[in-house]
């Protein structure tokens, strides 16, 4: 479904993501984990399409498309999700205002018809149970006035929503109380029906406890130096990255 | 509590400490603004003609223009031909050739000051070039920065010593016609400091002038230049003092930073100039053109201010950002107490692309005192990426100051990202309550607020100026506000 | 004074010439030199020019290609039911004079009033210490044309009063002086929408001035519209004087004339004044706008909070210069005042210039400015949900001003405001329909 291949990127003249490679096939969880400044936010903003991370070589492929020629939205159309770390605060924008020009834009992009307002609240109503949203937030403005945990909630509800293949959740746990957590988790855990891939970073194994990740990969210097099952986590958490970054050097 | 009127006055006391005159001989040129002045400040300094040619288009210059009058300033007219336009004091023969031959009374001023002359007492690290009224007196550590290649001397000796670069660089940034007080400094500047620092080379120690107003009925001219060369960096530092008199006296500068590739120009003032009296008497009136050009890629020039003298501040140190990615910044503290009033801030001009600039200025206003700060964000179409961050704040400690912001923004990118934001009010009572509730005593507390309040702008200062920044600034308020 | 400068002005003046004698009350000999006085000040003083820091950003040059006639009030073809009004009753000004036939007197609310200027010419010479400032002696000069609304004390108008300043269409360029004089009773309160249109083929220089006199504990909320077409020349002054605890809440929008110039002077100067004024301008092609605004809190207690916003796209050029001034012992003040603007397009410019002007020290003053184009990281977020990308600029761009339509309290307004806007932001971005 996505395949890295030794991908290169730098930001601002510095190259942050050295040869990394990944392979993540339909329904699986992958864990990223690394310390701070190993390239994990970048990985994933990269998968995503943003501006001012540049790709000097390597390619990525979801579903035998080259996706870093696309455009973000083309990305999102294409099935790809990105739950952001500080999720971005948009005032005078409605929250489902922008959820239903979303939804739209990528059903037109897979030349599917625009869903009417009656089916879409219905769907907008049934998602924000998953992930207990207050229905109040969902006409406020995109993200404004939010609580951290809101925001990451908001984040998997639209998740939920525009339903992606491969969703590429970045520090969602980071901010996050252990009741937000949990919630979070749930929700995730929900969207898994065997087909839909999920790549997970995070920086502390606590996130791993309710996801459970089929692979877990330890990324350092910008490259993977680590793979292995979900027991992989428990044992960074006890020892810490010193020993496999140093185990690679 | 209240910061009522009269326990501002009550509190406001003047103490200038570097208020004294030094009596000493001297040579100075009589009173009146002509040609043959010009000429005879040229003479005196043994100029080549080039120099004298440029002075008098200059004085030609300046004889068609007519006073800016657009600054929130009030003064009454300046009498340019009362004013002497050159004072040096007498000198044996032909100068000192080393400090052992400098006048005692001279090197017992600037000990007064702080600024002791001879090498073994000085700060380490900092170089010294001392201007009293039109000359220099003394540079010292000349010799150790020849060593790296560094050229630090007087104005008149750049002149003779290092014609080609003064002839160069010399009117490139701030041209003779750019202003009236410019062109006239241009006409009759006396003495100042020159800085050369050449490629890739890092300045041993930190430069310094100091400038001294000590005769009567003398204005001060001084012209300062610093060149740095592609990949140089250096640190300068100004101070300025002049003696407590009733009568008004002018200092018109020019400063022109010259930045090439890489180079990096941090320029910091400690401006203390005679303020004038509780009533508005005497005080220096202080019109000043500070500019520096970012002429390559990457270059920075960085200036600092700390503006507590001066009856009259009339000042925007600025810079053309012209290099890509080149760097300005502007952090400037000014405190107006008495009737003092300030009007400056900074001008940034964004030509090159991805260029940026900072600007943080904090004003201070007292009793009757007027502090207008003034600034320029100019971005031209090609300045593609460029950014403007402006920060304005300003406190008024008593009911009858003012504190005034005048930024112009003016914006032809849509690439450019520009932020201005501005605030006036007066020391909050909850945190001077607070302190005081802790058992601070309000003097303090109010000092403690005020320096919190120019925090942001004092980190900027190396770190001997910083420590006497704070010193000025608590003597300036000395107790400011109930 | 440049010489297209001078040949503006001559014209002008040479207008006046022509016209003096058939201007209303001209044998009245106080009359008759007010205006002629008003010319003087005018030649003796020249047309602004960029040197004047008023006018810094703003060239009246292409004023001399123009040779503006003076209309008097003249019978129209058009029936109440063309007109692009609001609501039911309109008053109505064509070509700077109040319309007898297009204005319904009889369906005015009780309470208020409304005449011509006629009875009120002697007053309105009276009402304003001589300023600096070429326009205001440019409309003192033909003093005439425009309206006097009288609103009594403690009513409370709950339709908005709607003024529709019309310009019809010419065959050579002309110009219109009114002078719009309202006086809201203390206690009043009353909602005035006014609004300047054009008429297809008009190309015209308005030059009004608004009076706004607000007495003691009244509200008015204020909706100006200025939608003129682009061959216009569009200067306007609003004077607003607030008396003890009055308030004036206002949304102002530039959005049309080739040039435009308004200035919004507000004076708070008695105790516990409040005024909220919002404003949005939109400048493309290659118009000009500038907004001069004003607000001198002269009384202690007195409150202000200012957001005006900027659009600017094409080869436009947006000027705004917020001035807010605290007076000695005006003490307990709250002054806000934000500029925002966007420039959309690469030959687009804005020159902004917030002020503050403090001689008071218990204040909490703030001013703010900002410069750019659309949030990127904003962009990127909607984008990576899936919105295209021109749709998620047109949804910052309809965020950007959406506060300022939203704050518009009646809803009829806020629709007319909303409407006005769609046709604007949808030739910028069209918003698809999603609802």
């Amino acid at each position: 479904m996505l395949s890295i291949n030794n991908l290169h990127a730098s930001v601002a003249g510095k190259e942050i993501l050295r040869g990394l490679n990944l392979e993540v096939k339909p329904g699986e969880v992958h864990a990223i984990m690394g310390p701070n400044g190993s390239g994990k936010s970048t990985l994933a903003n990269v998968i995503a399409g943003r501006d001012g991370y540049e790709v000097t070589a390597g390619e990525v492929i979801f579903n035998g498309k080259p996706l870093l020629e696309l455009a973000p939205e083309e990305r999102a159309g294409e099935g790809i999700f990105l739950a952001f770390q500080y999720p971005v605060e948009i005032p005078g924008v409605n929250n489902v205002y922008m959820l239903k020009a979303a939804l739209n834009g990528i059903r037109k992009y897979r030349g599917e018809s625009e869903l009417d307002a009656v089916k879409f609240l219905n769907l907008v109503k049934q998602k924000t149970r998953l992930v207990e949203l207050k229905e109040s937030l969902l006409n406020r403005p995109v993200n404004e006035g939010f609580s951290g945990g809101e925001k990451k909630r908001n984040e998997i509800f639209q998740m939920a929503v525009l339903e992606p293949k491969l969703a590429v959740l970045d520090e969602t746990d980071s901010g996050l109380d252990i009741d937000a957590l949990r919630i979070v988790a749930n929700g995730v855990n929900q969207l898994r029906d065997g087909e839909r891939s999920f790549v997970v970073v995070t920086h502390y194994q606590r996130l791993l406890d309710y996801i459970v990740p089929d692979v877990v990969h330890v990324l350092a210097g910008g490259r993977i130096v680590k793979s292995g099952p979900k027991e992989l986590a428990l044992e960074l958490e006890q020892r810490g990255y010193d020993w496999v970054v140093g185990q690679a050097a | 509590m209240s910061t009522r009127n009269e326990d501002v006055t009550r509190l406001v006391k003047q103490d200038y400490a570097a208020g004294f005159y030094t009596d000493i001989e001297q040579d100075r040129a009589p009173p009146g603004l002509n040609e043959d002045i010009i000429a005879l400040i040229s003479a005196k300094k043994n100029e080549p003609q080039w120099l004298l040619d440029a002075r008098l288009a200059a004085f030609a210059q300046f004889q068609r223009m007519s006073e800016p009058d657009w600054a929130h300033l009030h003064y009454p007219p300046i009498d340019l031909q009362s004013i002497s336009y050159y004072a040096a004091p007498k000198r044996k023969e032909d100068g000192p050739k080393s400090l052992d031959e400098v006048d005692p009374k001279l090197l017992e001023t600037y000990e007064k000051l702080g600024i002791p002359l001879h090498e073994q007492k000085m700060l380490a690290g900092v170089a010294v070039d001392a201007v009293f009224d039109s000359v220099s007196v003394a540079t010292t550590f000349k010799g150790k920065l020849a060593e790296a290649g560094v050229i630090f001397c007087s104005f008149s000796e750049a002149v003779r010593e290092h014609p080609e670069l003064v002839r160069k660089y010399l009117g490139s940034v701030v041209p003779a016609g750019d202003n009236y007080f410019a062109a006239l400094n241009a006409a009759v500047f006396s003495d100042g400091s020159f800085v050369y620092i050449p490629k890739n080379t890092r300045c041993p120690m930190e430069l310094s002038t100091y400038f001294r107003i000590n005769a009567m009925n003398t204005g001060q001219f001084e012209r300062t230049l610093i060149v740095a060369d592609e990949g140089s960096t250096v640190s300068y530092l100004e101070g300025c003092t002049a003696p407590m008199r009733d009568e008004n006296q002018l200092h018109a500068a020019v400063v022109e930073l010259v930045a090439l590739r890489d180079a990096n120009i941090k320029y910091s003032t400690v401006q203390n100039w005679y303020p004038g009296d509780e009533q508005g008497r005497g005080g220096i009136y202080n019109f000043v053109t500070k500019r520096g050009d970012c002429r390559g890629a990457n270059a920075k020039i960085s200036w600092t201010q700390v503006e507590t003298g001066s009856a009259i501040t009339w000042k925007y140190p600025s810079c053309i950002l012209r290099g890509e990615n080149s760097v300005g910044e502007f952090y400037s503290v000014a405190l107006t107490n008495n009737y003092q009033q300030a009007d400056t801030g900074t001008k940034m001009v964004h030509i090159g692309r991805n260029t940026r600039s900072t600007i943080v200025s904090k004003g201070i206003s007292a009793r009757q005192a007027q502090n207008a700060y003034r600034g320029l964000v100019r971005i031209l179409p090609g300045a593609e990426g460029a950014r403007n961050y402006t920060q304005c704040d300003s406190l008024l400690l008593g009911d009858r100051c003012g504190a005034h912001t005048f930024p112009y923004i003016e914006v032809r990118n849509p690439s450019a990202k520009v932020e201005h934001e501005a605030s006036t009010s007066r020391i909050s009572e909850d945190q001077l309550f607070y302190l005081r509730s802790r058992g601070i005593p309000q003097e303090d507390a109010v000092n403690m607020i005020v320096n919190g309040f120019c925090k942001d702008v004092f980190k900027e200062l190396p770190m001997e100026f910083a420590v006497e920044a704070n010193k000025l600034l608590a003597v300036s308020l000395e107790g400011a506000v109930g | 004074m440049t010489a297209a400068l001078n040949q503006a002005l001559d014209s002008l003046a040479g207008e006046f010439e022509r016209v003096a004698a058939t201007l209303p009350a001209a044998d009245q000999r106080s009359v008759a030199n007010h205006r002629t006085a008003a010319v003087d000040r005018l030649r003796a003083r020249g047309l602004p020019v960029t040197r004047d820091e008023a006018w810094k950003y703003t060239d009246l040059k292409s004023l001399a290609g123009n040779r503006f006639r003076f209309t008097g009030p003249s019978a129209t073809a058009l029936t109440r039911q063309q007109l692009p009004a609001l609501t039911a009753h309109p008053i109505v000004l064509v070509n700077g004079w109040l319309d007898p036939v297009l204005t319904d007197l009889d369906a005015l609310p009780t309470g208020v009033s409304l005449s011509g200027l006629d009875q009120h010419l002697t007053a309105l010479m009276q009402s304003r210490a001589p300023v600096d400032d070429a326009f205001q002696w440019l409309n003192d000069a033909f003093l005439g044309a425009g309206l006097h609304v009288n609103i009594d004390a403690g009513i409370a108008i709950d339709q908005p009063l709607e003024i529709i300043c019309l310009r019809t269409a010419t065959d050579e360029p002309a110009m219109c002086h009114p002078r719009l004089r309202l006086d809201i009773g203390a206690g009043a309160s009353v909602t005035v929408l006014e609004r300047y249109v054009d008429l297809a083929g008009a190309q015209a220089l308005t030059n009004v001035v608004t009076d706004i006199v607000i007495g003691q504990t009244a509200t008015v909320t204020h909706c100006r519209i200025q939608a003129e077409s682009p061959a216009s020349y569009h200067i306007g002054r609003t004077y607003v004087d607030l008396a003890r605890d009055a308030t004036y809440q206002a949304t102002h929008f530039d959005i049309g004339a080739g040039l435009s110039r308004t200035d919004i002077n507000i004076e708070q100067h008695s105790e516990g004044s409040v005024v909220g004024l919002d404003g949005l301008m939109f400048v493309d092609g290659k118009r000009h706008c500038d907004c001069h605004l004003n607000i001198d809190h002269a009384a202690p207690r007195t409150r202000s909070t200012v957001r005006y916003k900027g659009v600017i796209d094409d080869e436009g050029r947006g000027v705004f210069n917020g001035r807010i001034l605290v007076r000695q012992d005006a003490q307990q003040i709250s002054a806000q005042l934000h500029n925002r603007n966007l420039l959309l397009s690469a030959r687009a410019e804005i020159d902004t210039k917030p002020e503050l002007e403090i001689y008071a020290d218990d204040v909490q003053c703030a001013h703010g400015a900002t410069v750019g184009q659309l949030d990127e990281t904003a962009l990127f977020y909607l984008r990576s949900r899936g919105v295209p990308l021109a749709t998620a600029r047109a949804l910052l761009l309809h965020a950007f001003v959406g506060d300022i339509v939203d704050a518009i309290a009646d809803s009829k307004l806020r629709q007319l405001a909303l409407t006005e806007l769609a046709g604007l932001l949808a030739a910028l971005e069209p918003l698809p329909e999603l609802t």
